[in-house]
């Protein structure tokens, strides 16, 4: 008896994950991508914010691409910004954009996680299919370092032959078993993503307790005075490969901002100051959302970062900062584009 | 090492192991006096070498207490006990504290004033106060010096309670050590119960409720007032299933290797007076302040004025226990003040206070009870007085504007709280409990570890009080 109330226990837990807080794990390991949604997949997002999406035919968190070409087509690639499972389908900045540019498709290829490198690998693989007339580039404060691990400035050396992404590289028998699992199960994939996590958390903690140390590799400080050296040159090495795709580009930054530290710069400014560099010596525009963003704060009182399940003023950008950033982009869009 | 790290897990699951494996009282007695400078050297192994000291120095005091031939002879060993544990307390725990409140004076002196640049050691005012109870005992002849010097050692570092209370007396503890019987399942399965219980009290519910009331306390001008009466209430909720819940844990851990500790929480937040709020929060300090500060004032012997005045120096003394803060000596302060004059209320009425209330009167009665509980946490929680104020004028002078969050989480958690201590008035007190010999307890332990595993805020979150 009581191992069938565990059972029951287990598969009503399966039963309330799966419908209302998280999917099972669909993506698809892709080479060089690390991994990516196919078409059609349902996803239920609730770690921060909440929303039901789907994915398009060609596994985009978008609507289907439009039967007659617009008048204006834009790609948007990005990271979790753009990808913006946080909000309800149609509040990602992507779509208050499109909304506020009649005759303009915004085709949102956002995918959490992806840097820069990731964009212009992708690019070289479909983006002759897309031919936008704009790019649009989102980053934020940590993407940028993903570009300078050691695997993605091997990347860097070796770019793929143009429409290959490669083969996925050979998963051991394990590894494809756990992979199979946590495609079937939502509770199995928020147990595994929840154990990463304690692992991680434990490992800090360790590290913490021996060294005295334990600062997240990922956390970068806040308007660093200093960015890498190699920053530059692997951008602009990166623009002229995207920029063969389209004849405008815009790098659109959504930095995070700090609500209680009033007088503190708006973004990071030595990171915001090679990218306007980037732009200014290579005609693309450089729109930088803090202003608006701030503005908005100021104008309402309520912070366009954080959610009512998460911590507000952190994270990722809620409705409300969606709707500036739309704003925000549609208007440069008209001026980079008319 | 925290009891919700998986550190813990693991050294706890070899101790019972090893205890299993122990072959007589004593291999038993020596592993858990081992065990114990280990999990307490974890923290760093410095602080064992002041632990060492302080059980030395009162084991002899007890021994010499009884060993004086004459009561001022025993007053002398007492006051080097009082001086030996209040001393250690002074210097590690206030006595930048009191260097900064005095530097006006050293700088009209002209003198400069030093920051010590000490450690605090984890449950030092724990282990004192435990340390102090004994030998005042042995001094009033309720408890013989104990001549066993390892046995003493483990009173003093046993691991369970060591860091945060409860706050074990020699009488409780000492008579147990006589018989450490070796692990019996009933004993392991009810501790295992206990813990659970105590674990998820911590990281279900206080780290939850931690995530709303933390970026409120650290910011509160920024915050609607509604968001900062919430989470001033989170904070309630916080501290109460944090301490209650290491509470717990102590007692199931304690109840696994054999030895039974007291109670320390029987739902506060259901107290219909301020009298009976200390009557079920923090049990063994109340009733140890009671004892060893309140009745040797004087207690309620020398008159109503008298009553009163060791009421509330009881209190602000236990408030300065917590911290060396005025914020802490404020909450103490309140208590008192709040204690004397519910005291002074009831002797008005006489009779009267003892006739039952009415619906209406007892909500009214918890109410103002509850209310007045949050604005002492307040003081508690917040870093500064002006801090305090900024959260008390966005709690009471709502102007308007300001950040509105309401963290869904956390009110899971208080709709949650509020049901338990709702059950527990029409359950004789008593908290709902898991009872794994019966089969229907083994679907819900799942779920409890399945909501663990998937909604405990992750992190190591230190326990609150492991910082008093």
């Amino acid at each position: 008896m009581a191992l069938a109330g565990i059972a029951a226990v287990l598969a009503a837990g399966e039963l309330v994950v799966r419908t209302f807080l998280e999917s099972p794990s669909v993506a698809v390991p892709v080479a060089r991508l690390e991994w990516a949604y196919p078409p059609h997949v349902r996803i239920v997002h609730s770690s921060e914010g909440y929303s039901v999406r789907r994915t398009n035919s060609q596994g985009m968190f978008d609507d289907e691409p439009r039967a007659t070409p617009p008048a204006r087509s834009v790609l948007l690639l990005g990271d979790s910004y753009a990808e913006a499972l946080q909000v309800p389908a149609g509040r990602a900045f992507a779509d208050v954009a499109e909304r506020a540019l009649p005759g303009t498709e915004i085709v949102n290829a956002g995918v959490s996680g992806h840097s820069p490198l990731d964009h212009a690998e992708w690019l070289e693989t479909v983006g002759d299919s897309l031919r936008p007339d704009v790019i649009v580039i989102e980053f934020s404060d940590a993407n940028l370092d993903l570009m300078l691990t050691p695997a993605a400035l091997r990347r860097f050396a070796s770019p793929p032959a143009p429409g290959v992404l490669g083969t996925p590289p050979a998963e051991s028998g394990l590894r494809r078993g756990l992979r199979e699992v946590l495609r079937r199960s939502a509770l199995a994939t928020l147990t595994w993503h929840r154990l990463k996590l304690l692992g991680a958390e434990q490992k800090s903690a360790l590290s913490r307790r021996f060294n005295a140390t334990g600062a997240s590799a990922h956390a970068r400080p806040q308007a660093a005075a200093v960015v890498d050296p190699r920053l530059p040159a692997l951008l602009d090495s990166l623009h002229t490969r995207i920029a063969r795709h389209a004849p405008h580009v815009i790098y659109l930054y959504i930095p995070h901002l700090d609500y209680f530290a009033p007088g503190q710069p708006e973004s990071d400014p030595a990171l915001t100051r090679v990218v306007a560099e980037l732009c200014a010596r290579r005609g693309a525009a450089f729109l930088d959302a803090a202003g608006a963003m701030r503005s908005e704060f100021r104008r309402t009182g309520q912070p366009v970062h954080g959610f009512a399940n998460s911590v507000v003023g952190s994270g990722h950008i809620n409705a409300a900062g969606h709707r500036v950033v739309g704003e925000a982009l549609a208007r440069t869009i008209a001026e980079v584009a008319p | 090492m925290i009891f919700s790290s998986a550190e813990f897990f693991a050294f706890l699951l070899l101790l019972l192991a090893l205890l299993k494996a122990a072959r007589g009282e004593n291999a038993r007695r020596n592993i858990l006096l081992v065990a114990s400078y280990f999990f307490y050297g974890w923290w760093d192994w410095r602080f064992c070498f002041l632990l060492l000291l302080c059980t030395f120095v009162d084991y002899g005091v007890a021994r010499g207490i009884e060993a004086a031939a004459t009561p001022r002879g025993k007053r002398a060993w007492l006051l080097v006990s009082l001086v030996s544990n209040l001393g250690w307390l002074a210097f590690f725990k206030y006595m930048n504290f009191f260097l900064a409140n005095l530097e006006p004076l050293f700088q009209v002196a002209g003198l400069h004033v030093p920051h010590l640049n000490v450690i605090l050691p984890v449950g030092i005012s724990f282990y004192t106060f435990q340390s102090i109870s004994y030998v005042i005992d042995v001094y009033r002849g309720a408890l013989p010096a104990h001549r066993n010097v390892r046995d003493y050692m483990l009173f003093v570092a046993f691991f369970p309670q060591l860091l945060a209370g409860p706050i074990v007396r020699g009488v409780e503890f000492l008579p147990q050590l006589k018989a450490i019987h070796p692990l019996r399942g009933e004993n392991v399965r009810l501790g295992a119960e206990r813990f659970v219980r105590g674990f998820a009290k911590k990281v279900l519910f206080a780290d939850t409720l931690a995530v709303f009331a933390d970026p409120v306390f650290a910011h509160p001008g920024a915050y609607a007032s509604l968001t900062c009466w919430l989470a001033v209430i989170a904070y309630a909720g916080q501290i109460y299933y944090d301490f209650s819940g290491y509470t717990d844990m102590a007692i199931g851990v304690a109840k696994m290797i054999g030895i039974e500790f007291p109670v320390n929480f029987r739902h506060p937040y259901r107290s219909l007076d301020i009298t009976e709020f200390w009557r079920r929060w923090h049990i063994s300090l109340s009733s140890w302040l009671r004892d060893y500060l309140y009745i040797p004032l004087g207690g309620n012997r020398r008159g109503r004025g008298r009553t009163y005045v060791n009421l509330a120096l009881t209190m602000l003394l236990g408030g300065l226990w917590h911290g060396a803060s005025w914020t802490f000596v404020a909450w103490g302060a309140m208590h008192g003040a709040a204690l004397a004059a519910h005291k002074w209320l009831l002797e008005r009425r006489g009779g009267a206070a003892r006739a039952p209330a009415g619906p209406v009167v007892k909500f009214l009665s918890w109410a103002l009870t509850f209310v007045f509980v949050l604005v002492t946490w307040v003081f508690f929680r917040s870093p500064s007085f002006g801090a305090a104020w900024t959260m008390l004028g966005r709690m009471f002078l709502p102007a308007g504007g300001g950040i509105e969050w309401v963290y869904v989480q956390a009110m899971v958690v208080l709709a949650l709280a509020t049901i338990a201590h709702a059950w527990s008035i029409r359950h004789d007190d008593r908290s709902p409990a898991l009872d794994l010999r019966r089969p229907e307890a083994w679907p819900v332990l799942a779920a409890v570890l399945l909501l663990i595993l998937l909604y405990a805020p992750f992190g190591t979150n230190p326990f609150i009080y492991f910082q008093f």
